[in-house]
């Protein structure tokens, strides 16, 4: 208990933050002069999972905050790109003008994986840099061509989600823009009520025979497996008629790997594939 | 290579809270919920989970609802603030308050405050939501009495007032 003239005796709250030393660039190049400064530094964008990994056990001893690093806000886009920034909150980026025209399942999906007190808060970039299996972002990316860009003292490196996972990020490195390659991206639908068993985001795209699936498939505690299929079907009503096939087609796929303490391989392979039917079965409808 | 920025251990803070300009010194580890509830006495914003996960202690900040105990206080550098003992004016309850006590959208009123501060939010945005809506925006906080149901209608006669439609 302590003293507060304006309200008596307060009861403390239970717990204190350990302390750190705190960085606020403005720039990327503060940024990452800052990341060069600091002994161990950890990245600050919404704060909302740094907070969570405090409690954790997580004990930073210093913190690079991004939010004055405007750089880091704004999307832009064109005929065959979504270019996003790794600061965009998933408030701004859901109904962005730019992902709306361009990439409007997942505009959709994208306000559906966090609520709106996260929503104001979180960012895109942060979702992925946290590398949390339980977190949506990877597998709402994972089903489109997306390249990750880095940025560094030694310069600028794409890399994909699977380099991220492996840990290829450059040391010192800044995430500074998710880039969405649209230019012949036809449909793209995420389905998450299964979720935590199982989720799936899934996109079509037009290739020189016809169309390509491709179909990320999640669960709470598995990162995103990539289904891929060549599809002989000119238009999305042709995918429609051929969901059924097509779903189970994919899923007959999945890796023998892809279970947890909770889903099973045969059961996410017959789940999978029954909700992968149903996405399919709505692309006629746009 | 530019300059590193200097670090900092604690911060002056400047900042908008309930409509009145403030300022303090607060170490950089210091939560925006502890801030309020221990240093500057406003004991209506509760902590709960002190994870991001529960919503008791949403407080606004420039509008938009934020769980206090994930935020650091530092992030609030020159916004505005408003935590639960902001909403009500000249000892009148603001519609939303009004409506949950009429409502009795509360048993133990340890969520309350969150709740009603994320209502606002919700109602600033959408004036007239839809039940959807309303569960999707409420459904982001925990209430371990009313089973929801009372604080959904909470929100709607609150949306009916604030439009002006049933008189508070």
């Amino acid at each position: 208990m302590h003293l507060v003239p304006s309200a008596g005796l307060v009861a403390t709250s239970a717990r204190s933050l350990a302390p750190f030393k705190l960085y606020q660039p403005h720039s990327v190049a503060e940024t990452l002069a800052a990341l060069a400064a600091a002994e161990n530094p950890v990245l600050l964008a919404g704060g909302t999972d740094l907070v969570a990994c405090f409690n954790e056990g997580l004990g930073p001893r210093e913190i690079v905050d991004l939010a004055r690093v405007q750089e880091l806000r704004g999307i832009e886009a064109d005929s065959h790109l979504l270019d996003i920034g790794a600061g965009v909150t998933h408030g701004i980026g859901c109904t962005h003008g730019a992902v709306l025209a361009h990439v409007p399942g997942f505009a959709q999906a994208w306000v559906r994986i966090a609520n709106p007190r996260i929503r104001f808060t979180a960012t895109l970039g942060g979702n992925l840099m946290a590398r949390r299996a339980r977190y949506e972002g990877p597998v709402l990316l994972a089903a489109l061509q997306v390249a990750l860009v880095f940025t560094s003292t030694a310069g600028t490196q794409s890399l994909t989600l699977p380099d991220l996972r492996a840990g290829r990020a450059p040391p010192r490195s800044l995430l500074t823009r998710i880039r969405i390659d649209t230019a012949d991206l036809l449909w793209y639908s995420y389905e998450r009520s299964m979720r935590p068993l199982i989720t799936l985001a899934t996109s079509l795209y037009r290739s020189a025979d016809g169309m390509r699936l491709r179909c990320a498939v999640a669960t709470e505690y598995l990162q995103p497996v990539v289904l891929e299929l060549a599809l002989p079907a000119t238009d999305l009503a042709q995918v429609a008629a051929m969901a059924r096939d097509i779903a189970h087609e994919a899923f007959s796929q999945l890796p023998a790997t892809f279970a947890d303490p909770v889903v099973t391989h045969s059961y996410a392979v017959a789940a999978g594939a029954a909700l992968l039917s149903r996405q399919l079965a709505g692309a006629a409808h746009g | 290579m530019a300059d590193a920025p200097h670090a900092v251990t604690e911060v002056a803070l400047r900042f908008t809270l309930n409509g009145r300009a403030t300022e303090c010194t607060v170490p950089v580890a210091r939560t925006l919920a502890d801030l309020l509830h221990d240093d500057l006495g406003l004991t209506g914003t509760k902590l709960g989970c002190s994870r991001g996960v529960c919503g008791a202690c949403v407080t606004l900040i420039d509008g938009e609802p934020v769980a206090s105990c994930s935020t650091f206080a530092f992030q609030v550098q020159g916004r505005k603030v408003l935590s639960i003992e902001g909403l009500a004016t000249d000892a009148r309850l603001h519609a939303i308050q009004q409506a949950f006590v009429e409502r009795s959208a509360f048993q133990c009123g340890y969520c309350t405050a969150g709740m009603v501060l994320l209502t606002k939010a919700l109602l600033d945005r959408h004036p007239a939501p839809d039940r959807a809506t309303i569960v999707e925006w409420i459904s982001s906080n925990v209430c371990r009495c009313t089973g929801y149901a009372l604080i959904i209608e909470a929100v709607e006669q609150a949306a009916q007032a604030l439009r002006g439609e049933v008189a508070t």
